[in-house]
């Protein structure tokens, strides 16, 4: 009995000493950091891209930034909401408002990681680092997409769970291929948004889940895409080279909290671009495409299974 | 008087309009460009580029730098201070943090934006003017009255960030502005400003005389028989509503104002119609020449107009105080 109660103890020991493990990786704004092997306290300071893969991979999230939703007044988490109705409470809470981060709201979570993002968070890294170890996780630095996703599941030791879910998701793009690509092999695109507020259009070279999966199902993007400067998921063209958007299909964005749907969408493009309906080859054949923003920017393996959703839905 | 002045600009103004309507990040032959004027159609999307993202950018360029070239000129005068300027004195600042406002408070846009835009503008001045008498017996009254519209716009600006900070995702669409830019759907905001404008660029020029007279010092002026406080408030607000239009229409773009009245004090002096003309026609044509190089420079990308002419003017204002030095040192 006694040696049992020893055992107990040094297995216990021994599980707590393997939790307070470290390894020091190399974040994607070039810092080496010192993390926990197996982070227990994960708090993302970016809702729509660590958060949602954080949560999808079943990493100990604890924390999340949130936006205020001005018709209920309440805060939720972008794309966790709409992806996996994903709010706070229930394990989750919230570690700041978006774009306003509270240092003690995030202290007070006890967090043994942070993941913050380059975009918005990289200048309180300093800070960040005082509270606990923070991996800078950057989804436009020119990367596949997915082998970012790869890099933040390594740092909540979760790339085990991430190599089943990207299995399923090969299983499935090999499924679908024959459907949606039926009546053409090859066929082109071009991602983007009309821009009414300046009358411009905004060009993606990767848009998360929506160019990942057209990509793997292997329509060719235009060659505007190309003229997006290297390293950049986007960029603003000038209205003027509408003409250039002359692919099979033209692959869009919508916000619905706004109101927005694919006519709208048609309707910001022909402000922008008036009788841009008439001569693009995409909006005369039905194929300008609008879907739903939050679902489609993460490159989550739920938004990518959106995707497909919509995809094989318009093949049908 | 140098009677080749009168028409020169307005040659430099036509020539830089036409380039404007013929370069861009589509290649358009001349022959398609002429024809969108004279049998538009439609249905030819390049007959749409011209005229409804060309010629329309074109007018606004047109409007706002007149306006700021003007503005600025008034500015320059009544105040005799040559580091003054829409910009220098908060007036941009100041429209630009009471249009945030009204966006995040009341959901103006549009038109309406203009009269809280024109009370932030007169509100900044005022305080600008208030700061720098309270710096009266200081060093130098002209660095003191650029200093307190430094300091004026600066808290402006802080504000309008704070409002920004409130709910950036409702901001998103107007950074562009806030920066000064020229968007392809500017001249919707521009057409009621226009009228305001036009009424404000007349008022300049039947106040031109009472300014010059101005300018000799208030005691003279007084004796000449111009109501002093009427001529400078009245000049004042007209330059103030000069900015603020154009401020409405494209946001806080700076040294246009700064710049032009120091290009027409060089070549024709301060006193007369001539200035003003100079600078209605020079500030078209600078903010015309910046939306040029704007929508050049990365093409297919468009530059914000306001950074172009930020880096533009600010290395032409270095060459005129290069020059200006050099000029009073012989």
């Amino acid at each position: 009995m006694r040696l049992l109660a020893l055992a107990a103890i040094l297995a216990g020991l021994t599980l707590s000493a393997r939790a307070q493990d470290t390894h020091t990786i190399t974040d994607h704004a070039g810092f080496a950091v010192e993390i926990p092997v197996e982070p227990l306290r994960v708090v993302s300071l970016h809702d729509w891209t660590a958060t949602v893969m954080t949560y999808e991979l079943g990493g100990n999230l604890v924390g999340s930034t949130g936006r205020l939703n001005k018709t209920t007044g309440e805060y939720f988490i972008r794309s966790g909401r709409e992806l996996y109705q994903l709010g706070f409470g229930h394990g989750v809470e919230m570690a700041s408002v978006h774009g306003q981060l509270d240092m003690e709201m995030i202290a007070a979570l006890e967090p043994d990681l942070i993941i913050g993002n380059t975009g918005d968070t990289l200048e309180f890294r300093d800070q960040l680092n005082l509270i606990a170890p923070t991996m800078m996780f950057d989804p436009q630095n020119g990367h596949a997409p997915l082998d970012n996703y790869r890099d933040l599941a390594g740092w909540v030791n979760r790339t085990e769970k991430f190599d089943e879910l990207l299995a399923q998701y090969e299983a499935r793009i090999a499924a679908a291929k024959p459907i949606i690509m039926a009546e053409n092999a090859a066929p082109t695109y071009v991602a983007m948004t009309p821009n009414p507020e300046d009358g411009d259009i905004r060009i993606f070279s990767t848009y998360g889940a929506q160019t990942q999966v057209l990509e793997d199902l292997g329509f060719l993007h235009g060659a505007i895409a190309d003229r997006v400067p290297d390293g950049e998921q986007e960029a603003y063209f000038s209205a003027e080279i509408i003409g250039e958007l002359n692919t099979d299909y033209i692959f869009s964005s919508h916000i619905v909290d706004d109101g927005e749907d694919e006519t709208t969408m048609l309707k910001q493009l022909e402000e922008v671009a008036p009788g841009a309906s008439q001569t693009l080859p995409s909006v005369q054949n039905n194929k300008f495409i609008s879907m739903q923003r939050f679902f489609v920017y993460p490159t989550t393996f739920a938004a990518m299974n959106y995707v497909l959703d919509e995809l094989e839905a318009l093949a049908k | 008087m140098k009677a080749w002045l009168i028409p020169a600009p307005l040659v430099v103004l036509l020539v830089l309009s036409a380039l404007h309507l013929t370069l861009g990040a589509a290649s358009i032959d001349l022959g398609v460009i002429l024809a969108a004027f004279t049998a538009y159609d439609p249905t030819n999307y390049a007959h749409v580029v011209v005229i409804f993202q060309r010629l329309t950018r074109l007018a606004v360029a047109l409007y706002a730098g007149a306006a700021l070239g003007v503005s600025g000129l008034l500015l320059q005068k009544i105040m005799q201070n040559g580091l003054v300027s829409p910009g220098t004195l908060g007036i941009n600042a100041g429209a630009t943090t009471f249009v945030v406002l009204g966006v995040f408070l009341l959901g103006l846009s549009g038109p309406g934006l203009f009269l809280p835009a024109l009370l932030g503008g007169i509100i900044s001045v005022m305080l600008t003017l208030l700061v720098s008498r309270l710096l009266t017996g200081q060093g130098d009254p002209k660095l003191n009255l650029v200093l307190a519209g430094s300091m004026i716009g600066a808290l402006f600006s802080a504000l309008t960030t704070f409002v920004l900070s409130m709910d950036p995702d409702s901001f998103g669409n107007i950074i562009g502005w806030i920066v000064g830019d020229i968007g392809n759907f500017d001249y919707q905001a521009l057409a009621p400003m226009a009228p305001i404008g036009l009424l404000a660029l007349i008022a300049a020029a039947v106040m031109s005389r009472a300014v010059d007279i101005l300018v000799l010092g208030d005691e003279q002026a007084a004796v000449m028989g111009v109501n002093v406080r009427l001529v400078y408030g009245g000049t004042l607000l007209v330059a103030i509503v000069l900015a603020v239009s154009a401020v409405t229409v494209v946001g806080p773009i700076g040294f246009v104002g700064l710049v032009m009245p120091h290009i027409a004090r060089i070549l024709v002096g301060e006193i007369g119609r001539l200035p003003l003309w100079l600078c209605l026609v020079g500030g078209a044509a600078l903010l015309t020449g910046a939306d040029i190089l704007a929508r050049l420079l990365m093409a297919p990308r468009v530059l914000n107009v306001g950074t172009v002419m930020g880096f533009a003017g600010g290395l032409v204002f270095l060459a005129l105080v290069i020059f200006g030095t050099r000029r009073s040192e012989r």
